[in-house]
């Protein structure tokens, strides 16, 4: 039965930002005259989430029910978690699941630190730390592979393609583009 | 006979060391942007533009569209070989490729992918060469409705894809569409759904999505198994294309490149539509069709040929009315009307010469884009070698500058972590991300043509189908629908009955 929430919030969300999108502008709406305008499409396709997310309900309700016949056949009833819940399954453990987290953490910690400390020490600290939390301890294999990566990113990135990539604030910035000054890619 | 002189001018002319040079270096480039995830081949033609400066106009033409073949093939090396595909056209050859490497036969996938794109592209310069002008005149009577209708059709082949699950796909589908239209809009310059956030008024760019979905999702796994996502670990190493793996697929490759060449020439269609609408097609046309997804040579040939037979059919527009069809011929046409030369149906009759080298340079370009195809797979194959965590490491970087680099914006990559850690969920449950991706891309496009399309006749929905061609490809996407569905409903049916009958 809790697969059946899946399909409900996708309904959900799809009426509670239905009046979210139909807001318009005055102006807009003398425009079109409330005939096809902006909010037109995007209103539509809310419509649509919630007519396909409701057919989608209404299939695995009617599996349920027709599971829980007695009639139905041995062995057919979905596993707990609905008929999604078998998909996907890494099958790496709780260990497994729990790097896969601390990566995530990693990755969202890396776009944060991006801005506050520049691309070029945030990227060196995300190396380093991910190919910690990847399991390998080497201590000069990980000090080649993120101040060599980083070297050559910073190459690739801010010398070749001239990204404006960010330098990060206040005194990261100075580091910044100390570093730069000495690698000459600036 | 006119046609092949000036073609065997062209050919001596794009043949000139120099002018080999020039198409050589942009099919380098192009093939190795495109393989990696996050720097679009568009980026790196972008990044090309201000080369050309010092360029002649056939030269710079050369030099893109040698990035241009060459890219539109790049993508799928990453696709097939660690399921993140380098452009969204290759998002298709991920379905049936990258299984193929999973079962450790990275090799065959590539050959496959190397010959049925390259025969894709050669079927499309020659297309290019001998019906310029009579497909020109036909995408010339193409107004918004049109545009609409094949954008529909494009949209709606992800249920020939994903039939087994029609709700889900097209849940998943409209999810993304709605994704797509978050922003300001294109008709009259209205927010939606940005709830105050200055940064979605400029909208979710699709790249930022696709490589939240694909790449993060992918390196996390990758992470968390501690071993590569093609599931080798680091043993695949690419051979020299053995033929006659092609040759088991010469018929997708033929169909693929039909459809490619056919959808290619109607701007705004572009090899992602192409690659999509081959794969759909391939799944019915199949024997295997059941099969699709699981590593089937066909679902692999047909999206291959068809996206890279997209390239010289879509210069056809851009050569001969000045339309560009997507934003590769977007930057060729910069780089014309920098050089001063104004594309249209006069540059044939003034500058014959230069157009038929620019035909020449395709066809040249698509041939070496087999020998080049294997250096870089092979290249990239060894990248297998290194340790996944390492390896991990760097996809992320990379796709956090090809996030950033979209628009030089921070919030790109923090919207891609999101659509990471979303895709990431999504594949824990099984749902299905492809549809999602398809209607970010597409669903933008399809509003414009929508809205344009009624904004131009009275807001009368009635246009799309008053239309012949506009009606035309509707009624053909709602028979490739049925096509789809009606097997699978039978099926379902007669399933019901049968157990109808065991409870009587």
């Amino acid at each position: 039965m809790a697969g059946l929430l899946v399909p409900a919030a996708f309904i959900a969300l799809a009426f509670i930002l239905l009046p979210l999108v139909d807001e318009q502008p005055e102006r807009t709406a003398r425009m079109t005259r409330g005939l096809f305008g902006p909010t037109a499409w995007p209103t539509m396709m809310l419509y649509g989430v919630a007519f396909f997310a409701s057919g989608w309900l209404l299939q695995d309700l009617l599996k349920t029910l027709w599971q829980f016949k007695p009639f139905s056949r041995a062995g057919t009833r979905q596993p707990a978690g609905g008929p999604s819940a078998s998909r996907g399954s890494p099958g790496g453990g709780l260990r497994s699941e729990l790097t896969m987290i601390a990566g995530i953490a990693m990755i969202a910690a890396y776009g944060y630190l991006i801005a506050v400390i520049g691309f070029a020490f945030a990227t060196l600290l995300f190396l380093v730390g991910w190919i910690l939390l990847g399991g390998i301890f080497r201590p000069r294999l990980i000090v080649l592979v993120s101040s060599l990566g980083t070297l050559g990113l910073l190459y690739l990135f801010v010398k070749l393609a001239s990204m404006p990539l960010s330098r990060g604030e206040g005194v990261f910035a100075d580091w910044t583009i100390a570093l730069y000054r000495f690698l000459r890619v600036f | 006979m006119e046609t092949l002189i000036n073609l065997g001018g062209g050919m001596l002319t794009a043949l000139d060391p120099f002018n080999l040079a020039i198409m050589l270096t942009g099919l380098t480039v192009g093939v190795v942007a495109g393989a990696m995830p996050g720097i679009s081949f568009v980026n790196a033609m972008a990044i090309a533009l201000p080369f050309t400066y010092m360029m002649t106009p056939l030269s710079s033409m050369v030099f893109l569209g040698g990035i241009y073949a060459g890219g539109v093939f790049g993508g799928s090396i990453s696709a097939i070989l660690i399921n993140i595909p380098g452009t969204p056209a290759s998002l298709p050859s991920c379905w049936d490729g990258f299984p193929m490497t999973k079962r450790g036969e990275s090799n065959k996938a590539l050959t496959i992918a190397i010959c049925a794109s390259a025969t894709g592209g050669i079927a499309s310069a020659l297309l290019l060469t001998f019906a310029a002008p009579p497909f020109a005149k036909f995408a010339l009577t193409f107004g918004q409705p049109e545009f609409f209708a094949a954008t529909v059709l494009g949209l709606v082949s992800i249920i020939a894809i994903a039939k087994t699950r029609p709700w889900v796909s097209m849940l998943s589908l409209t999810l993304g569409i709605v994704i797509g239209s978050v922003g300001v809009d294109p008709l009259y310059g209205t927010p939606r759904l940005t709830f105050g956030i200055p940064g979605l008024q400029s909208g979710i760019n699709f790249v930022v999505v696709m490589i939240g979905l694909f790449a993060f999702c992918e390196v996390l796994e990758m992470l968390g198994r501690k071993k590569h996502a093609s599931g080798n670990d680091g043993q695949a190493k690419f051979k020299l294309p053995s033929f006659r793996d092609f040759l088991q697929v010469k018929g997708a490759a033929a169909r693929g490149s039909v459809i490619g060449c056919s959808i290619g020439v109607i701007p705004g269609a572009g090899a992602t539509v192409g690659a999509v609408i081959a794969y759909g097609i391939e799944k019915q046309v199949s024997r295997r069709g059941d099969q699709f997804g699981q590593g089937v040579e066909e679902g692999l040939a047909a999206p291959e040929a068809a996206k890279n037979a997209t390239t010289g059919a879509a210069m056809i527009p851009l050569l001969t009315l000045g339309i560009p069809g997507s934003a590769a011929t977007a930057i060729m046409l910069a780089a014309l009307v920098l050089h001063g030369v104004n594309p249209g149906p006069l540059l044939f009759a003034m500058q014959t010469d230069m157009v038929y080298t620019i035909f020449a340079s395709l066809l040249l370009a698509n041939v070496f884009m087999i020998v080049l195809g294997v250096i870089v797979a092979r290249g990239f194959s060894s990248l297998l070698k290194i340790p996944p965590t390492i390896l991990g490491a760097f996809i992320v970087v990379m796709s956090v500058v090809g996030a950033y680099g979209v628009r030089n914006n921070l919030f790109d990559v923090y919207i891609c972590l999101l659509f990471g850690v979303i895709g990431y969920i999504m594949k824990r449950t099984g749902f299905p991300s492809a549809p999602l991706v398809l209607g970010v891309i597409l669903g933008p496009l399809a509003e414009r043509y929508f809205l344009t399309s009624l904004a131009n006749y009275d807001n009368d929905l009635g246009i799309f189908f008053a239309r012949p061609i506009s009606a035309s490809i509707l009624a053909f996407a709602l028979v490739f629908v049925s096509w789809a569905l009606v097997p699978e409903l039978a099926k379902q049916l007669r399933k019901l009955r049968r157990d109808v009958d065991r409870i009587a």
